[in-house]
């Protein structure tokens, strides 16, 4: 019976994107989404061995700076225009006041993101937002929304799996996205979902790439098509 | 003849296994399965320069992510104590540096490349110089004596032998029966818990041993050695309800806080000083007067507004001439909301807390506050704090009538309050005065909506807004 549990406990944590949920004023257009800005992706990969969980911060770095640039392409194929570069290592380093209210806002999503982990479904309701304080990053407003990443990862040792699975207690590798598209006027989430699966192979820069193509496919298309 | 028990049909396996257990548990590598003693000359393993590399790269991630604050006189100040309390000699792999951590919980951590993190939170509580030497001497000891090496080494050993552990409750768990379940309880469950419990435990001796150098340290230079139990009581009177459960006994890292107290001050009274006992509180305030400041802007924002009004209160008395400090004052008792400033009794019962435990376990922090004012005693309160948040803006602007930032915050006040009108007319001015102001998008879109709604006409004359 546990067996069967963890099966499809797996078959349903391996799915490459679960659901995405969509706040009603984007799903009926009130909200008109056609110019993106990415705030810099807190990404946390760990190597879980027998003795330690060890931090790997020069992954955790390189998928950092993969994801802007695989996240400008996903939402490019959907006709938007991206700005990855408002909020880069060289933007915040000429302005601390700048790299100070991006911590804050990035602090702030992490004080909701429990939240919307915990009902997802209610980003349908419009119940979540980080406030209208978020327009302080929209300098001339021209930007209509702005996307928050949080990526989790392991990459599990052998000798780990090994006394894991003989404890019942199966870990595996694999690697998380939480995304979210956020109203950049009123700080409204707007889409949320998650994206990426389990697998060694997911912590890879292409496979990235194919997570994030699959979570935005059901992000409404840009301005060509409306 | 024996009676054989389902219990008895396991225990060859388990003796086995345990014999496997041993064997592993000897066979790791000695700098793992040995702590070396942290007094006597200290030899790197391979371990400890992985620890060392990712403590700087730590060190950049910080920097990085925008969570040190950049005063360079205040990173100044806090490095020349911070110097006085640290050895002479060098240490091999250690660089000092004193960093100040934007972050509004009262903390400090050193990292065993030798960097020293000394939270705002813990900075804007801190009450002189003295308290700041201890808290760097008793992070300097941490380390000196390679505490983190020494905890990296005793945690990875203590970790693969639970882990171990809870493999071999795993196995010896494949019979059913209720025998089978009580292996797996005992060898799988309880033993690792023990041995994680030693963790915890190695590290409170350490803690114990870092407050102990770090009083030494401040007798050493002078400094009052009882303004390390002051901390400690800061720390415990603090201004916000403490809704984590309490933690006794075994899983904490840290020595309790009223037995750390007791000692503390025991010790610091058995120590002599060279001369007259230093403290420098009016220096202290002065250094950390910006630091001051920006907490409060961090202790607003993570819905700590009782300790933005502990502090904006101590700056604004501190310097009553600066408009500045009275601006952040306004701005704390509206973050205020629906609060007291002082937690009132009925907060600081089991039920209330465990009531608002539960509460932010399902809100978001904009909800929380929001749920605070509708309350009718909510209300009364947001009342008071609107009359306090206007008294600290008209004081701010009384020493400064042209302060953007103050006409702003009343403006935001009003706005709160439901006043549209003269909201509207605080905004108006501030974007006059600040029209490239970061938030003056923002400003600009909340005139226009107050416009809409509350059908106020915009002036006759062209102002900055759209």
């Amino acid at each position: 019976m546990r067996r069967i549990a963890t099966i499809i406990l797996l078959a349903f944590l391996a799915m490459p994107a679960w659901s995405q949920f969509e706040h009603p004023d984007l799903k009926s257009g009130k909200a008109v989404v056609k110019t993106l800005v990415i705030l810099p992706p807190n990404v946390r990969f760990v190597k879980n061995g027998v003795k330690s969980v060890e931090e790997m911060p020069e992954v955790s770095r390189d998928l950092e700076n993969a994801l802007p640039p695989l996240i400008t392409e996903a939402l490019n194929q959907k006709h938007y225009e991206v700005n990855d570069k408002a909020f880069s290592s060289d933007a915040l380093e000429k302005d601390s006041d700048l790299k100070y209210a991006v911590a804050d806002l990035q602090k702030r999503f992490d004080e909701v993101l429990p939240q919307m982990q915990r009902k997802p479904k209610d980003v349908r309701k419009g119940r979540f937002t980080l406030g209208d304080e978020v327009a302080k990053l929209n300098p001339g407003g021209t930007a209509d929304a702005m996307i928050f990443v949080r990526g989790f990862g392991q990459t599990v040792t052998g000798g780990k799996s090994f006394l894991s699975a003989m404890a019942h207690n199966y870990t595996y590798s694999g690697m998380f996205y939480h995304i979210a598209v956020v109203d950049a006027h009123t700080g409204n989430v707007l889409y949320y979902g998650v994206a990426g699966g389990l697998g060694s192979h997911l912590v890879k820069t292409p496979s990235a790439g194919k997570s994030m193509e699959k979570f935005f496919k059901n992000f409404p298309e840009g301005k060509s098509s409306s | 003849m024996r009676m054989m028990t389902p219990g008895k049909r396991h225990l060859p396996l388990v003796l086995w296994l345990d014999a496997l257990c041993l064997l592993i548990f000897l066979s790791l590598p000695p700098g793992i399965a040995q702590a070396q003693d942290p007094h006597g000359p200290f030899k790197f393993t391979k371990i400890d320069l992985e620890l060392l590399q990712q403590s700087n790269q730590a060190d950049e991630e910080v920097t990085r992510k925008g969570l040190v604050f950049d005063d360079p006189a205040a990173a100044a100040y806090i490095e020349e104590i911070g110097m006085k309390v640290v050895p002479e000699a060098p240490l091999e792999n250690v660089k000092w540096r004193f960093r100040i951590l934007r972050d509004p919980e009262p903390n400090a951590f050193a990292l065993p490349n030798g960097t020293i993190y000394v939270t705002s939170g813990l900075l804007a509580l801190m009450q002189n110089e003295a308290q700041l030497a201890g808290t760097l001497g008793h992070e300097a000891t941490h380390v000196t004596n390679r505490h983190s090496y020494l905890e990296n080494r005793s945690a990875r050993k203590k970790i693969a032998t639970a882990t171990v552990f809870a493999a071999i409750g795993g196995a010896a768990s494949g019979g059913n029966g209720i025998a089978g379940i009580a292996i797996r309880s005992v060898v799988g469950r309880i033993i690792p818990s023990l041995i994680a419990s030693t963790i915890f435990g190695y590290s409170r001796e350490l803690e114990h041993e870092a407050d102990v150098y770090g009083l030494q340290a401040m007798a050493r230079n002078n400094y009052a050695p009882d303004q390390m139990g002051a901390v400690f009581e800061t720390l415990k009177s603090g201004y916000e309800v403490d809704l984590a459960k309490e933690q006794h006994g075994l899983y904490t890292d840290h020595p309790r806080l009223d037995e750390r107290i007791k000692y503390v001050n025991e010790m610091s009274e058995t120590l002599k000083l060279q001369g007259e006992p230093v403290v420098r509180a009016a220096e202290y305030s002065r250094q950390m007067e910006r630091v001051m400041r920006h907490d409060i802007s961090l202790e607003i924002l993570t819905g700590r507004a009782r300790t933005a009004v502990g502090v904006a209160k101590r700056l604004t008395e501190l310097n009553p001439d600066n408009a500045e400090n009275f601006y952040w004052l306004g701005e704390a008792y509206r973050a205020l909301g629906g609060r007291m400033f002082r937690p009132q009794a009925e907060e600081l019962t089991d039920s209330a807390k465990n009531a608002a435990r539960k509460q932010l376990g399902k809100m978001t922090i904009f909800e929380y506050e929001a749920s605070l004012r509708t309350t009718p005693q909510g209300k009364t309160v947001w009342a008071e704090n609107v009359k306090l948040a206007e008294a600290a803006y008209g004081r701010s602007l009384a020493l400064d009538p042209n302060y953007a930032k103050a006409i702003c915050g009343q403006a935001s006040l009003y706005d709160e309050d439901g006043r549209a009108a003269q909201a509207l007319e605080g905004y108006r001015k501030y974007l006059e005065l600040a029209p490239n102001a970061m938030d003056a998008y923002r400003v600009k879109k909340r005139v226009a909506d107050l416009e809409k709604t509350a059908a106020v006409p915009a002036p006759t004359t062209t102002t900055s807004q759209n």
